[in-house]
């Protein structure tokens, strides 16, 4: 017998109170307690728990706080006393497990709010054991002001219980013979997220962009830079409130692939502004950088501590002067966000955007095969010049060129046929990976080498820390060097294969169409 | 996944009213909790209103290839579920001796529930039995309910030659005083012995309570019906303190 995994849980609009005493002489169900409550929808910026089939909602009323998870069948609730931002702020439990799968390092944000007015009422079986729940609630759903959106809902929901399916279906069914309850259309996530200003899914979770292979070039690469500003501008909020380090992660991952587009495909724009864009958004990649380097190094240090080292202790004041840093260098990245060579910046690329491209031009299938072929090669010779030793400076200069090709193969994968880039992206991805993890940790050891200088200048920390850091400098160290050798595999593996297949992805009659 | 089994080769020593109160004391914390009923007089099944399904048998319990997930039921608690036994289960024993590797087959089935659980607390039969034999390889530790008498303390340090301590892996056993009668000598001079953890008991002491008793009128735990009780405060302390001692390096025996 297949464990039955479909939610237990349906919803009616309730349009007429007298339908609630026939439903409760039909079903005999014993009143239950009522209550008020405050529920708050929760999901990542990015929507990552709507994305994997869950809802997550905080329910505050008078038993406390609880966090109620529901994904098919799973129930899953936990009390909690404080405010939860992340996964990790929660006890080891299920839940948590399940938040730190789906939500990873992202933070739970409120997607919508509403105050709940709740009755309950049980259905029960001959032993009085609670077959299923009918909740009737009245809700008034509010904006991110607290202010009301619209009039209050009123529905019937009937929850469930594992092992009970066959009673839920039963009053599902009766409930729904009931003439004045009608099943309620719509979700209720998509319902709070409207009255917060939001829809689930508006945050794209890649990028996404539908061109055509005979759009003229300078359409589509205005297309392609239209995309990237919308999402360096949808994460600066997130950045200066600082809500997780994923939208400084993804803020950047924006501004490196601007500049990638203006560099590799600039061509087809105004030379003129090209030229000053890249300047730019060089200067915009460098304030944003050391604030991202210092989220990776102590993300770092957390992985490091969560290796049983059991140094956290002695770790302690190099945590703390790290944090110190980290809050300066995220003072700076605010002031350049809200400064206004950002605002100018901004200003420049949408009238850029906003300007007619040139009559005619080449067509974009052709401009990208190009790209992507001197990309290409690009990338392999710098991959042959790297030899055995650890020379960070080849290995850097491999991962760039690694990051353009893969930008390239992103921007323009609607062009191709389905299923032919997505192998080459993920070759890429892995090739980077190693480069990414050799890279951090050179730049992290440089880092910790730099801080325990100024500590012992500072006098700040014990022998013992000092004893830690280097600890964690050797472990630092240790992962470097796998990622090289790492590194030599996934390049052999990418540079003969992938080439083929590129070759197959370029050809005439297997290129655009 | 932890997993804890309640069980002494003594009968009526309180070890289904203590599973059934740590069990709903777990799960109110917020932990995904199951509890097994494997005592065919199903009195946690009982408790908890929960019948087995019709299908369920021993046969169908023990078979490597189906799953325990279909037969788990959901009490009328948040974040606890149930494994409810009935009469059928009474073959248990013998199905469980009949298959190969008998031993293991509990620990096996159990295994794959582990990504929906964070504790699974077995209400075990009394006595020595093949199911109490493979409950031992299958679970972390044995919580144990001793009566403050020279026959219960007997028991106990047969549970302690039973679990096999020389064997890596043997969970570890907590032993706690249980039915303490404050009325009777015996029991004040036994639980005074054990009051500060010696010989590995756990401090909490449970008393004889009639509020206790009345949970099988009320169908329900104490610790919810009565949570202000003197047993109900002691199956609290009682929780704790397992809490604690399980996030202690293990120290088998």
């Amino acid at each position: 017998m297949p464990p039955d995994s479909r939610p237990l849980r349906a919803r009616f609009r309730l349009d007429r109170d007298e339908v609630l005493a026939r439903a409760g002489q039909l079903l005999g169900w014993v009143r239950g307690p009522s209550d008020q409550l405050e529920v708050t929808s929760l999901d990542t910026f990015d929507w990552r728990l709507f994305r994997a089939g869950a809802r997550l909602s905080l329910e505050e009323g008078r038993q406390g706080a609880r966090l109620l998870w529901w994904r098919g069948s799973e129930r899953l609730l936990l009390p909690v006393q404080a405010p939860v931002r992340f996964a990790t702020d929660l006890p080891t439990s299920t839940l948590r497990r399940r938040l730190e799968e789906v939500a990873g390092i992202r933070a739970l944000l409120p997607v919508g709010r509403a105050t709940v007015r709740r009755r309950s009422a049980r259905v029960v079986d001959r032993e009085g054991k609670t077959v299923a729940t009918v909740l009737l609630e009245t809700t008034q759903r509010h904006d991110p002001r607290g202010a009301r959106v619209g009039t209050a809902s009123r529905t019937v929901l009937v929850e469930g219980f594992q092992g009970y399916e066959a009673a839920f279906d039963t009053t599902v069914s009766r409930l729904a013979a009931l003439e004045g309850l009608a099943p309620a259309e719509g979700d209720e996530l998509a319902e709070a997220a409207a009255a917060w200003g939001r829809q689930p899914g508006d945050v794209p979770s890649r990028l996404e962009l539908p061109l055509r292979p005979h759009q003229p070039a300078g359409e589509a690469v205005r297309l392609i830079l239209r995309a990237l500003l919308e999402a360096i501008l949808a994460n600066r909020e997130g950045v200066v409130e600082d809500l997780d380090t994923e939208f400084l992660h993804d803020l950047r991952v924006a501004v490196r692939r601007t500049r990638s587009a203006l560099r590799q495909l600039g061509g087809v724009l105004p030379s003129d502004e090209v030229a000053h864009l890249e300047d730019e958004f060089r200067w915009l990649a460098s304030v944003t950088g050391t604030c991202r380097d210092l989220d990776v190094f102590r993300l770092a240090v957390e992985s490091y501590l969560r290796t049983g080292s059991g140094l956290a202790a002695a770790l302690g004041p190099f945590l703390a002067h790290l944090a110190q840093h980290r809050a300066a260098a995220h003072r700076e990245l605010v002031r350049a966000l809200a400064g206004r060579r950002f605002s100018r910046l901004v200003q420049r690329l949408e009238a850029l955007l906003a300007s007619p491209p040139a009559g005619g031009g080449e067509p974009i299938g052709a401009v990208a095969g190009r790209a992507i072929q001197r990309a290409h090669a690009r990338l392999l010779r710098a991959g042959q010049r790297v030899g055995h030793g650890p020379d960070a400076a080849l290995l850097h200069r491999v991962r760039i060129e690694g990051k353009r090709l893969r930008y390239l193969l992103e921007f323009f994968a609607s062009l191709y046929p389905p299923g032919r880039i997505g192998p080459l992206v993920a070759r890429l991805k892995a090739l980077q990976d190693a480069l990414g993890g050799f890279h951090d940790a050179v730049v992290h050891t440089r880092r910790l080498l730099a801080m325990a200088e100024e500590m012992g200048t500072a006098g700040l920390g014990s022998p013992a820390t000092f004893l830690a850091m280097g600890r964690l400098a050797s472990w630092l160290e240790a992962q470097g060097e796998a990622h090289r050798q790492q590194f030599e595999e996934v390049f052999q593996a990418f540079s003969s294969a992938p080439s083929r297949r590129l070759r197959v992805l370029l050809q005439p009659e297997e290129g655009p169409s | 996944m932890i997993t804890v089994a309640l069980w002494t080769l003594k009968g009526g020593v309180g070890k289904t009213a203590t599973c059934v109160n740590l069990a709903y004391l777990a799960a109110s914390a917020g932990l995904r909790t199951l509890l097994w009923d494997l005592d065919a007089q199903g009195a946690s099944s009982f408790t908890f209103r929960v019948a087995p399904r019709k299908k369920l048998d021993a046969r169908a319990l023990v078979r490597r290839s189906t799953p325990l997930e279909p037969w788990i039921r959901a009490t009328d608690y948040e974040n606890l579920d149930l494994l409810p036994a009935g009469l059928s289960l009474r073959h248990l024993d013998l199905e469980l001796a009949a298959r190969r590797r008998p031993l293991r087959r509990l620990a096996v089935k159990l295994a794959p529930l582990a990504a929906s659980y964070d504790l699974v607390l077995l209400d075990c039969p009394p006595g020595v039995s093949v199911i109490s034999e493979a409950v031992l390889r299958a679970v972390d530790a044995v919580l144990c309910p001793v009566i403050p008498t020279p026959l219960s303390l007997r028991s106990l340090e047969h549970v302690r030659r039973l679990v096999a301590p020389e064997e890596t892996g043997a969970p570890t056993v907590l032993p706690f005083l249980s039915m303490v009668d404050r009325r009777k000598a015996l029991h004040r001079q036994i639980a005074a012995r054990y009051a500060n953890g010696e010989e590995g008991f756990l401090r909490t002491a449970i008393p004889l309570a009639s509020v206790v008793e009345r949970m099988g009128l009320r169908r329900a735990p104490v610790t919810a019906f009565a949570p202000k009780s003197a047993a109900a405060r002691a199956y609290a302390a009682l929780w704790q303190e397992l809490v604690a001692a399980l996030a202690r390096p293990s120290s088998p025996g």
